[in-house]
């Protein structure tokens, strides 16, 4: 087994205890990416220079010498930084993502950065202005989206751990689909200075690892108050790596039926329903509640994402970076000429956002959507006063195959289970849970209150434990020959 | 909740400042109009102005002094500028269009 198929942990061992160098180690890492990313595209940008001129000068730390991919929409100082769009293709930011810094003082080494769907609108990283990615675990099917490129980087080992962003599920629903474990953490864990906006009362920074030890060990570098996002939570974080330990006795677990009578795979359900089982054998408490404001979760979404992007990405003007229209023969028509460059799906969501913010519509949509999130906020926190967590399918599917669906809308739909989190700024975790018949990975996902990540881990490393589930590493087109 | 035509998506994509093009006004039309579809299903809830003064995260409005601080360098933030002018970026005439 090359070093890449290794956890986090565990070549933390070997780091410490000497027996690889950091330089070995993205050796076999880039050797890795040789064979495979022709097939798997995880990759806009490969900084193999940055990575080798970083080890030269010597690393420290609790990541020292640890290759870590990271989402193209976090910006990195000197590194192109494209969101896969055609307004950013040539972006090199002047400065690093709060995360970037965190992840620089403790000695990783940044490995590459990651496709996604234009701007992380999408569920499948087909949307790419550059590329599609492709599953490492069939490449006949997507990866997910539209942290799609992190989780596929993941999944094939080529790179040990990745970043995404996750607004609606893009965290969540590649990691399930891929077969890892991605976290989304509460809004205002880990600093969103240097994400590119796309919804910002719903965007936040998650973590993709092998298992949910490198989570715990990945979240203790990333949470913490920045004074550069005000939106970020001033106060003390634990070490989430005390939570790994395998207890559920006298967890109370909800089952929101809402999230299991949708129109859904049923070999999903079953799949989710066996965990859930091994759960309550282990001696978790579980039962089943309602959760009815879920029925309005992806509508209202969709209309506080897409306004709150129309807002955004009016800063991609041609002004002061990004695509300029060169020969406009006025400042409008430079605006409207350079921001023709977005693709198809992100104008669809910058009108549709600028048509409910638009007078006479703003209270027949944007306020219905608020006060429908805020609903199910405060029906979601009724909830945890009496369960600890929530549990539910990670998404109604697994994977599907590249080009099987071609609206993008109904693509939106694979959120209904995601959704929540965003909008209620809860935890949430997918870790795998199985496989289908197909072989391909169901994920299941686990939610807890306000800044409790802590409790997801405990409980996600307990039913890692008991399903016995390991990451069996790239397999390529043939994968469903092989048994995971 | 009403549906939307050709002319309010030219509209929209004025305010929105983005030139769209003849083609593309169908098809953005008819994709608005398969979300609106959807979104119908918030009609159920009332509307009334109960949110307008209510923050959705427990944070609240966050404020900090108004203290003189670095930030970052001009050189830097011009540096990926299309077209600059001294310590200015450089746009096409705002006046007389």
């Amino acid at each position: 087994m090359g070093l890449y198929n290794y956890t986090i942990h565990q070549l933390q061992e070997l780091i410490a205890g000497k027996e690889v160098t950091a330089k070995e180690l993205l050796d076999s890492f880039l050797e890795n990416i040789e064979n495979v990313e022709e097939e798997v595209k995880a990759y806009i940008t490969i900084t193999e220079g940055e990575a080798r001129s970083r080890i030269e000068q010597g690393l420290q730390g609790k990541l020292a010498g640890i290759p870590i991919a990271v989402k193209d929409n976090i910006s990195t100082e000197g590194i192109k930084t494209t969101c896969a769009s055609r307004i950013l293709e040539d972006y090199v930011p002047p400065f690093d993502a709060t995360v970037i810094r965190r992840l620089k003082e403790e000695g990783a080494v940044i490995i590459g950065k990651n496709n996604l769907d234009e701007f992380a609108m999408g569920s499948s990283t087909e949307n790419s202005a550059f590329f599609p990615t492709r599953n490492p675990r069939n490449t006949d099917y997507v990866p997910g989206g539209s942290s799609g490129g992190s989780a596929a980087a993941v999944a094939a080992g080529e790179a040990a751990g990745a970043l995404g962003s996750d607004t609606g599920g893009s965290v969540r629903q590649p990691a399930s689909f891929c077969g890892i474990v991605g976290l989304k953490p509460t809004y205002g864990s880990i600093s969103r200075y240097g994400l590119a906006a796309f919804a910002s009362s719903l965007d936040q920074i998650g973590i993709f690892s092998r298992d949910v030890e490198d989570t715990a060990i990945l979240l203790n570098v990333l949470t913490g108050y920045d004074p550069l996002d005000s939106t970020s939570a001033k106060l003390q974080h634990p070490d989430y790596t005390d939570f790994l330990k395998d207890e559920l006795e006298g967890m109370k677990i909800a089952l929101p039926e809402e999230y299991f009578s949708v129109d859904m795979d049923p070999e999903v359900r079953e799949c989710v329903i066996t965990a859930v089982r091994k759960l309550e054998e282990a001696g978790a408490e579980i039962e089943e509640v309602r959760l009815s404001g879920l029925k309005y979760a992806l509508a209202a979404y969709y209309i506080i994402s897409s306004a709150e992007a129309s807002s955004n990405l009016a800063r991609y003007d041609g002004v002061r970076y990004g695509y300029r229209f060169s020969n406009a023969r006025g400042i409008n028509e430079m605006y409207e000429k350079s921001r023709k460059e977005f693709g198809d799906e992100v104008k669809r969501r910058i009108l549709f956002g600028t048509y409910v913010l638009s007078s006479g519509k703003y209270e027949d949509y944007y306020l219905k959507a608020q006060k429908a999130r805020k609903q199910l906020t405060e029906e979601i926190q009724n909830l945890f006063r009496e369960y600890h967590l929530l549990v539910s399918p990670a998404t109604p599917t697994t994977a599907f195959k590249l080009g099987a669906v071609k609206d993008p809308f109904e693509m939106d739909q694979t959120g209904i289970f995601t959704v929540a989190a965003n909008l209620s700024g809860i935890p949430a975790i997918s870790i795998p849970c199985g496989v289908d018949s197909r072989n391909l990975p169901v994920g299941i996902q686990i939610m807890g209150p306000h800044f409790q990540e802590g409790r997801l881990i405990q409980a996600a490393y307990s039913l890692e434990n008991i399903l016995g589930f390991k990451d069996p590493g790239y397999c390529g087109r043939y994968c469903h020959e092989q048994k995971l | 909740m009403s549906m939307i035509n050709n002319k309010d998506i030219e509209y929209i994509a004025g305010l929105a400042r983005l030139d769209i093009g003849e083609r593309d006004i169908q098809l953005f039309t008819r994709k608005l109009n398969t979300i609106l579809e959807y979104v119908k299903i918030l009609d159920e809830i009332e509307k009334d102005e109960s949110l307008l003064s209510a923050s959705l995260f427990p944070a609240g409005n966050v404020f900090r002094e108004d203290e003189l601080k670095p930030s970052m360098d001009s050189e830097k933030a011009l540096s990926s500028a299309a077209e600059r002018e001294g310590k200015f970026f450089r746009v096409p005439g705002v006046m007389g269009e």
